[in-house]
């Protein structure tokens, strides 16, 4: 037992070991990780839609035939003809009768007639956005294919990138708030930490204890004790979030509300981050209550 | 060592001490004695920088360390070493946990020797009481063990607060015994006491100065002790 005292840790239980505050502190830092993975994914999904829609998608334009049965094969190759002179456009396709089904189907069900339905004649345009004059083309359509109609999907497109833009800075300052909380949370708990252990920090002071060391001492425990929380966390998080469909699933871009490719790997950065927060908290919080407590 | 300019100290508006002037040289050893209330206990807390004079100053080898300075306080108590009349331990930890705190609080733990440590226990007599917890121990061995954790950083003052107020007489001598060894490694000892037995047991064994405190002067005593 003699060499107990110099036993690595002995400095780490200077301070009695509160478990209802452990538990409590863990339970914070986990219920926040938690909530930041969440919001760490819903920022980074948002990001990415939005790069979709203002990037890749917003060169996909569908020009839409819609005449009569007679003459809308002609049309049809008519506004072919155009597209394919028109500089700024990469590729130009008719979507089949089955691909317009498959769109459809997950608003009207599977055994959709199609036939019932007054549908366009659909032709999906690859084009750069820049090259690309919508004037003169709108102006050339008109002439040989007055039946057919360009749609490069800004009328949706813009509030959707607008709202993926906002969703993104709404889940930073989620994140940015819950920083804040825990680092609140920290700070009144090692005020009452000190508050609590007055004795034992008197004890210490008159053996020469500088505030330093003994802020150290809650420093350590309080981060380790956050890391751990914020680790629990996350990993619920991460479960939760694999549990979430993947975009190719439905074919439907909405549902990408997740974590995708090195994504994955953002979420790692939550724990040692809180850790950070519980460390700067602790050490401002223990710093200015020692100074103030003699 | 320990210099007082004309210090003094008040609570709000009671004095208890008043233009005291003196030195307390290395190697020394001075009782103090005066009835309760009379401010031993604040002459020593001054000498430990626990409290700072309301007027004058207390110097340390010629510096006026000001109370605000924390880590100056923090690192001259490192050479001062205080058995102060609670005895106050970390009672969570085992008793030789407690003694060696010094070291870990001036990050000596590792350079340390756990020999010097066991000649340590074995000096006040608690080896046998290592896994001990502060609340287990007898009011003798407590103030031992406040005596080995004061001295474990082998500093050039000892401080004690009435050390052998709660022990029979024979632990008094044994305490008495403990102080004078440590006067006599050159160590400056003051020792704040109501026990006149006790002063004239280490006036038979060592040079000794009394100061007298009361009406918050410091007299030396004569030789009616």
């Amino acid at each position: 037992m003699i060499r107990a005292w110099r036993v690595a840790g002995v400095t780490d239980r200077i301070f009695p070991r509160g478990v209802a505050s452990a538990v409590a502190i863990g339970f914070v830092a986990a219920t926040l990780a938690f909530f930041a993975a969440l919001a760490l994914a819903l920022a980074l999904s948002a990001g990415r839609l939005a790069e979709d829609w203002s990037g890749g998608l917003a060169d996909v334009a569908t020009l839409h035939v819609l005449a009569a049965d007679d003459v809308v094969e002609a049309q049809a190759l008519a506004a072919l003809d155009v597209l394919r002179t028109t500089p700024g456009v990469h590729a130009v396709r008719i979507i089949e009768v089955e691909e317009q089904r498959a769109l459809l189907e997950p608003w009207f069900g599977s055994d959709l007639a199609l036939d019932a339905l007054p549908m366009p004649l659909m032709i999906e345009v690859l084009a750069d956005r820049d090259r690309l004059d919508r004037t003169s083309l709108d102006l050339r359509l008109a002439a040989d294919a007055p039946g057919a109609v360009f749609d490069d999907h800004a009328a949706w497109r813009r509030p959707l990138v607008a709202s993926a833009v906002l969703l993104q800075r709404f889940a930073f300052a989620c994140l940015g708030l819950m920083a804040l909380a825990l680092g609140a949370v920290l700070s009144l708990a090692a005020t009452a930490a000190i508050a609590a252990n007055g004795p034992a920090i008197r004890t210490l002071r008159l053996i020469g204890a500088r505030d330093s060391f003994i802020g150290a001492a809650f420093r350590r425990r309080f981060t380790i004790q956050t890391v751990w929380g914020a680790t629990a966390g996350t990993g619920l998080g991460l479960i939760l979030l694999a549990q979430l469909p993947a975009t190719s699933e439905l074919g439907f871009f909405l549902v990408g509300i997740g974590l995708a490719g090195p994504e994955w790997l953002a979420p790692l950065a939550i724990p040692p981050v809180c850790g950070a927060v519980a460390w700067l908290a602790t050490r401002f919080a223990a710093g200015r209550h020692l100074r103030r407590w003699s | 060592m320990i210099e007082f300019d004309a210090a003094s100290f008040s609570y709000g508006p009671r004095a208890v001490l008043r233009d005291v002037t003196l030195t307390l040289a290395p190697g020394s050893f001075h009782f103090l004695v005066g009835p309760s209330g009379s401010g031993k206990t604040t002459f020593l807390r001054l000498c430990y920088l626990d409290l700072a004079p309301t007027s004058g100053a207390v110097r340390f080898y010629g510096r006026d360390i000001g109370a605000r300075d924390r880590d100056a306080v923090a690192d001259l108590r490192k050479t001062i070493g205080v058995v102060d009349q609670d005895c106050q331990f970390l009672d969570h930890l085992a008793l030789v946990e407690n003694i060696a705190l010094p070291l870990h609080v001036s990050g000596l733990a590792t350079a340390a020797r756990a020999e010097d440590l066991q000649a340590l226990l074995e000096w006040v007599d608690l080896t046998a009481r290592t896994d001990a917890r502060p609340r287990e121990l007898s009011g003798g061995e407590r103030q031992r063990a406040a005596l080995a954790r004061a001295v474990i950083l082998s500093p050039e003052m000892i401080l004690a607060d009435e050390p052998t107020g709660n022990v029979d007489w024979d632990m008094a001598l044994r305490i008495l015994t403990l102080l004078v060894e440590l006067n006599r490694m050159g160590k400056a000892v003051v020792v704040a006491t109501h026990d006149l037995n006790l002063i004239r047991a280490a006036k038979a064994r060592v040079a000794t100065r009394v100061l007298r405190l009361a009406q918050g002067r410091v007299q030396l005593a004569g030789a009616d002790l």
